[in-house]
């Protein structure tokens, strides 16, 4: 950590707040998986901006980008110039373990922090819902418990249930297609994700999820979560973070 | 001052009239002044269960709508002198009577009661919202079934709402056949299907009843089994009324007890031999 800012260190008892803002790029997200790193920029703000939020970060934060080959991606928010793509890959060639493959205009990268108040958050709810009772939220939806039977759950974002989805589950109700459904256990006989709907005969057992390919609702083990849903990018990061 | 217990179940036909009249005669047994109240205007039954059906003059309605002194409406038991009835109207609807009314009524009675058990009747309507108005807590009667416990979850929740958190189950009706051919193999019963209706409902449980035939003999001969030492729905129903009592006491031993030659054939490890195979 001998590279850090002296005056950003933070002391016990201090906020952290600060220390957050200062530390932390704005403009900038960094994730990491097993596929490699993608740096998620926000394509909104000026280059300069961004430029030397990546500079510091890959200064200050340089025992984290040594070591073994990486591949790199980075999602833009917008179709890059390509001077900015340039000025990108400039950057990183400080770096050579950090390979950039591909710097892409994602339509999910709108993860800075500045546009994160603007969601609703996600309501959270304790214990179990029991059957006859409706719960309705602006945004995602997490349930810790269990959903019993005849119960209804409709969230304009994503439904997760930490427990045995029992009762009726619509997820998107705002017509969201990128909201998803999970629980620990799909035993429900339908759920819905922007008004399209699936009926189940086999109940599945183990962690499930539920997400619209297309037109339909297709299921799939719930591992397959932390990448980025079998495959596809990913619409969970615009509430992960 | 008393506790207001009330006794619901959504589902009709499970058993609360039943478990009302046994409960509250086990608690009369070990010493405690108990009045039962029938809620369920127009059906009434649970003067039926306690065999005072030829007694009834006056009912609820009478007493809330000032025809009679409340005095005068409750009917002692037959057998336990300390068990107070309030019987229901069998002319009348549930709408004539209001939840303020009920709360005035249990106001005058629980100075003079431990427990006051209110049967509730069957649904969520009206006469479920006058039982349940002034109650402490409540007893949710269920059957290992689905469609009741699906409605045991549709009361807990409404019980919740309506504020009464503390919520305790009743697993009624349980037939402990099954729960031998389910067993686990080392002589304990399988407590898989209480477990899973627990589990399911999330509430404290008070206790586990087997289905046993002589209930139906019981309402024939209008007398509350639990008077009856011997019988294993009784008993049941008596570890009930002890654990309402705050006495801590394990469920007692489901399964039927096995005959003298299959004890004699455990005991010498006859057991164990077809474990191995």
């Amino acid at each position: 950590m001998g590279h850090r800012d002296p005056s950003l260190t933070r002391k016990w008892g201090q906020g952290g707040k600060r220390r957050a803002m200062a530390y932390l790029p704005s403009h900038i997200r960094v994730k990491g998986s097993r596929d490699g790193l993608t740096f998620y920029f926000d394509g909104n703000v000026a280059m300069e901006v961004w430029l030397a939020e990546l500079q510091q970060l890959l200064q200050r934060e340089h025992h984290l980008f040594q070591g073994p080959a990486v591949p790199v991606r980075i999602c833009f928010g917008r179709v890059p110039l390509g001077t900015e793509e340039a000025a990108i890959r400039a950057c990183f060639a400080s770096h050579p373990n950090l390979i950039v493959h591909r710097v892409e205009a994602s339509s999910t990268s709108i993860t800075s922090r500045t546009g994160e108040k603007e969601r609703t958050a996600p309501t959270l709810l304790w214990g179990p819902v029991r059957s006859g009772a409706e719960i309705q939220s602006d945004g995602a939806l997490i349930v810790a418990g269990d959903v019993h039977s005849g119960a209804r759950l409709v969230a304009k974002g994503t439904i997760l249930v930490f427990g045995i989805l029992r009762g009726m589950a619509c997820a998107g109700s705002d017509g969201d297609i990128e909201a998803i459904i999970a629980a620990w256990e799909l035993a429900c006989p339908v759920v819905e994700i922007a008004s399209r709907r699936k009926s189940f005969e086999k109940l599945s057992a183990g962690p499930t999820l539920v997400r619209l390919e297309g037109e339909e609702l297709v299921t799939a083990p719930a591992r397959h979560l932390k990448r980025g849903q079998g495959g596809r990018e990913q619409p969970w990061a615009k509430w992960w973070s | 001052m008393g506790q207001v217990v009330v006794v619901t179940s959504g589902k009709g036909g499970v058993g609360k009239t039943t478990t009302t009249a046994n409960v509250g005669l086990a608690l009369g047994m070990f010493g405690q002044r108990v009045c039962l109240i029938d809620t369920d205007i127009g059906l009434r039954n649970l003067d039926l269960a306690l065999g005072l059906d030829e007694r009834v003059v006056y009912d609820l309605i009478d007493v809330c709508s000032g025809v009679c002194r409340l005095q005068q409406a409750l009917l002692r038991d037959k057998h336990i002198e300390t068990v107070y009835l309030l019987p229901a109207a069998q002319t009348k609807a549930k709408t004539d009577i209001t939840p303020e009314q009920m709360r005035t009524l249990l106001e005058q009675l629980k100075p003079s009661f431990d427990f006051i058990l209110l049967d509730s009747p069957a649904g969520i309507e009206q006469g479920f919202q006058n039982a349940i108005a002034g109650a402490d807590w409540a007893i949710v009667v269920t059957n290992p079934e689905p469609a009741a416990v699906r409605d045991a979850d549709r009361v807990i929740g409404l019980l919740h709402g309506a504020g009464l958190t503390d919520v305790r189950l009743i697993l009624n009706r349980l037939r402990t056949q099954r729960l031998d051919a389910r067993s686990t193999g080392n002589g304990t019963a399988g407590l898989g299907e209480i477990e899973e209706v627990v589990d399911q409902l999330a509430v404290d449980l008070l206790g586990v009843v087997p289905e046993d035939e002589r209930v139906v003999d019981s309402n024939l001969q209008k007398e509350p089994l639990v008077l009856h030492q011997q019988d294993r729905a009784g008993q049941a129903y008596r570890e009930i009324a002890r654990r309402m009592l705050g006495e801590s006491i394990p469920l007692m031993e489901l399964t039927p007890p096995k005959p003298f030659w299959r004890r004699l054939g455990l005991r010498f490890g006859h057991h164990a031999r077809v474990e191995r195979k």
